[in-house]
């Protein structure tokens, strides 16, 4: 596949800073056979039918084009042939902060070597190349930090110059390459001070291009967004951290949305017993990445936004600088050591964070740091800390694999989650809070945002925090608490907090330690445990008289059960006082107590059954130690494992 | 859970891990009832549920979030004939 390329020169001199914008199509050989990489670069004179020779870097001059691979985008960027020497260095350091102010990562050794995002200064005019894949908005912020260096130059030094924008779009969608284009001239046209309308021959002056404003129209006419929050939304970048049942719906509903870009981290692969709730993955992508399967639904869905995978778990090491590049972030994770993580590295980042969870038939929604905390104030929305400041014991988490949950009611969340995002972000993020890692100086950020500049950025701490709950069989189903704010002695948010920037990113804080371990089930004694094809073999043609209690729910056993087994749930165990009455409750007590045959228990993964035989050896159905009771080690997956492969796992 | 709970006393919801504990949604306790004493009171009906559940958990009384305790203080807010009291454990899965 060959990549296109177009290109776009724009003259500007101090009358008119953008006299003219001309689209001059051209098509480059590029080499995608596999001996050439992204950043290799050519002279444009060796450009023939067959794949360009290597030049060698060291002594390659303009004009020159680049190749790259048919995943990739460049854009080439050529300045000012006519100087050199110190006008080449002050346009150079303009370069270099305009592009830091679009939030551009430019390597700025200039040692002549080409690679992603270099600059040098050249003998005649300085080059800034910029390779990255597909992303788009990466392209617009170099392209619109190059002419706003440029702008800045020319009314410093009263000069002529000109730029010219080599844009190559390695995925081969020229439908793209025209957006970019175009968007690059609604760049210029909003960097330049003393910007003249183009004349309306055909040319588009509209905020959004047309195909968006069908594709958002029915949002855009609601008084609630409007244009206004529809350029909020493309402005806005949002990370999902889990692309699991709340981060599929969340991601979904974003995308169709429009923001502007849509990060998402999750280092798991599909299991089928992820796609009852996980709605962006499908049949055909078990064993797949999450995020590459959701990233190629969302594609489909809208290819208009920007989407950058993280392909694995979020740490306390990497949480702050990967949250440092978003205006807002969705919780959709599945523990509590991320949860904690997650609202500790928001409140760190001034970073607003909508925190939803579900179990079984319920959930539970939050939009917290909202607006973000003023360090040393209790100015600011409460985190999940000021919340829920103790861990739930270790033992009583349980995963949805553990407790279950319906599918809709985790969907019902997540799309929740999409609507509090879509009103965070169009009510305006105060970006003002927002904690830059990188030093830069929020004012250079804000006139780097000009089309933001009606943003109203008001502080929303007026409005009521709340928690609301979901309950599918609840009457009413939804209720909401009101929160109260800050915690004065939260652990991040206090005037003297104990988590900090230094402690996080250091690795010094330990979220496993913090919510606790929970311990191996583990017990009986050796005697007291008997693998499953033991088990299998000593009662095989009914050699021993036995009962089998099986200690899953009664919806578990249901499912499946070992033939000959008896139900007793885990629950009624606990429950049961060792007399009389538990008979009349649980007929598979009675039944226990009546017969003299060994007890074995089993469970699905053999920690409750060792559990149960303690219960059991504790109600006296041992019979003083003169009757066996244990249980089978490894429980029903291993049962599925060593004796009967066609056990139905669920 | 919508339904009046008998005259002289409050009702109590149970959400997530609290309903599965006592396995019940809702049930009513004898008003007025300091809150401080709650998860006394409900230790002594379902034994282990402080250490096991409540430890962690939100409370809220007539929808607005209270502090059982805090900075090791005891709050002195009494629950009133009438009241709804919610057990919220935190829910991390998703």
């Amino acid at each position: 596949m060959g990549a296109f390329a177009l290109s776009l020169t724009l003259a500007l001199s101090l009358a008119s800073i953008l006299t003219s914008a001309a689209l001059l199509p051209r098509s480059l050989v590029c080499a995608n056979d596999g001996t050439t990489r992204a950043g290799d670069l050519f002279l444009r004179d060796n450009l023939s039918p067959q794949p360009p020779a290597l030049q060698p870097r060291a002594d390659y001059s303009l004009p020159c084009a680049i190749c790259v691979p048919a995943t990739r985008t460049a854009v080439l960027i050529r300045s000012f042939e006519a100087v050199s020497g110190t006008m080449g260095t002050i346009i150079y350091e303009m370069l270099v902060a305009a592009a830091a102010q679009a939030g551009v990562t430019l390597d700025t050794l200039g040692d002549g070597l080409v690679r992603d995002g270099c600059v040098n200064v050249v003998s005649n005019g300085v080059r800034w190349i910029s390779i990255n894949q597909n992303n788009h908005q990466q392209t617009l912020s170099v392209v619109a930090a190059a002419i706003k260096a440029v702008a800045m130059f020319m009314r410093g030094s009263g000069e002529y110059g000109w730029v010219t924008f080599d844009i190559m779009d390695g995925m081969n969608q020229l439908g793209d390459l025209k957006r970019q284009l175009s968007a690059a001239e609604n760049v210029a046209n909003v960097v330049s001070p003393t910007n003249e309308p183009t004349p309306s021959s055909g040319v588009w002056k509209w905020p959004l291009e047309a195909e968006e404003y069908k594709r958002y129209g029915r949002q855009m006419i609601m008084p609630e967004i409007g244009l206004q929050g529809q350029l909020r939304l493309k402005k806005a970048t949002v990370l999902i951290v889990g692309v699991g049942g709340l981060g599929c719906p969340a991601a979904a509903y974003l995308a169709g949305a429009g923001v502007g870009k849509l990060g998402l981290i999750d280092g798991d692969t599909v299991e089928t017993s992820n796609l009852h709730r996980q709605i962006l993955h499908s049949t055909g992508r078990v064993g797949m990445l999450k995020v590459d399967s959701a990233i190629d639904y969302l594609r489909q869905l809208n290819p208009k936004v920007e989407y950058v995978p993280h392909k694995s778990h979020l740490t306390p090491t990497t949480a702050l600088d990967i949250f440092k590049s978003y205006d807002l972030i969705l919780d959709c994770t599945d523990h509590p050591t991320s949860r904690y993580l997650i609202s500790d590295a928001a409140v760190l980042s001034g970073t607003p964070l909508v925190s939803a969870s579900a179990l079984r038939t319920e959930g539970q929604l939050m939009v917290l740091n909202n607006p973000p905390t003023i360090p040393g104030t209790r100015d600011g929305g409460p985190c999940y800390r000021c919340v829920f400041p103790k861990p739930p014991p270790p033992a009583s988490v349980l995963s949805c694999g553990e407790g279950g949950i319906l599918g809709p009611v985790v969907g019902v969340m997540g799309v929740l989650m999409a609507t509090e995002a879509i009103k965070v972000i169009v009510a305006g993020l105060d970006k003002s809070r927002k904690v830059e890692s990188n030093g830069t100086d929020p004012s250079m950020r804000s006139e780097a945002e000009p089309s933001m500049s009606n943003w109203t950025g008001q502080p929303t701490s007026k409005e009521r925090h709340s928690l609301l709950l979901y309950s599918a069989y609840g009457d009413p189903p939804f209720r909401s608490v009101r929160l109260r704010g800050k915690r004065a002695r939260c652990d991040v948010c206090s005037d003297s907090p104990t988590i900090t920037k230094d402690s996080l990113t250091s690795g010094s804080l330990d979220y496993a330690v913090f919510c606790g371990i929970p311990n191996p089930v583990n017990v009986l004694s050796k005697e007291e445990r008997i693998d499953p094809q033991d088990f299998a073999h000593r009662v095989s043609g009914a050699a021993e008289e036995h009962v089998l209690v099986d200690v899953r729910d009664k919806a578990q056993f249901d499912i499946c059960h070992i033939e000959g087994s008896i139900n007793i749930p885990i629950t009624a165990l606990d429950c049961a006082t060792g007399d009389n009455n538990d008979d009349s409750t649980n007929p598979g007590l009675y039944a226990l107590r009546d017969s003299s045959a060994p007890i074995y228990a089993v469970c699905r993964f053999g920690n409750d059954s060792q559990l149960a035989v303690q219960k059991l050896k504790t109600l006296g159905y041992g019979d003083n130690g003169r009757k066996y009771i244990g249980d089978i080690r490894g429980g029903l997956r291993a049962w599925k494992e060593y004796v009967d492969p066609a056990w139905p796992e669920y | 859970m919508s339904n009046k709970p008998p005259a002289g006393s409050f009702t109590l919801l149970y959400f997530a891990a609290a309903a599965t504990y006592t396995g019940k949604a809702t049930e009513p306790l004898p008003a007025s009832l300091p809150i401080s004493k709650l998860f006394d009171t409900l230790e002594s009906q379902y034994p282990g549920i402080k250490q096991k559940v409540l430890a962690s958990c939100a409370v809220t009384v007539n929808l607005d979030y209270v502090d059982v305790e805090e900075d090791g203080r005891a709050s002195d807010l009494v629950i009133r004939d009438g009241d709804e009291v919610a057990i919220i454990p935190p829910v991390s899965s998703g």
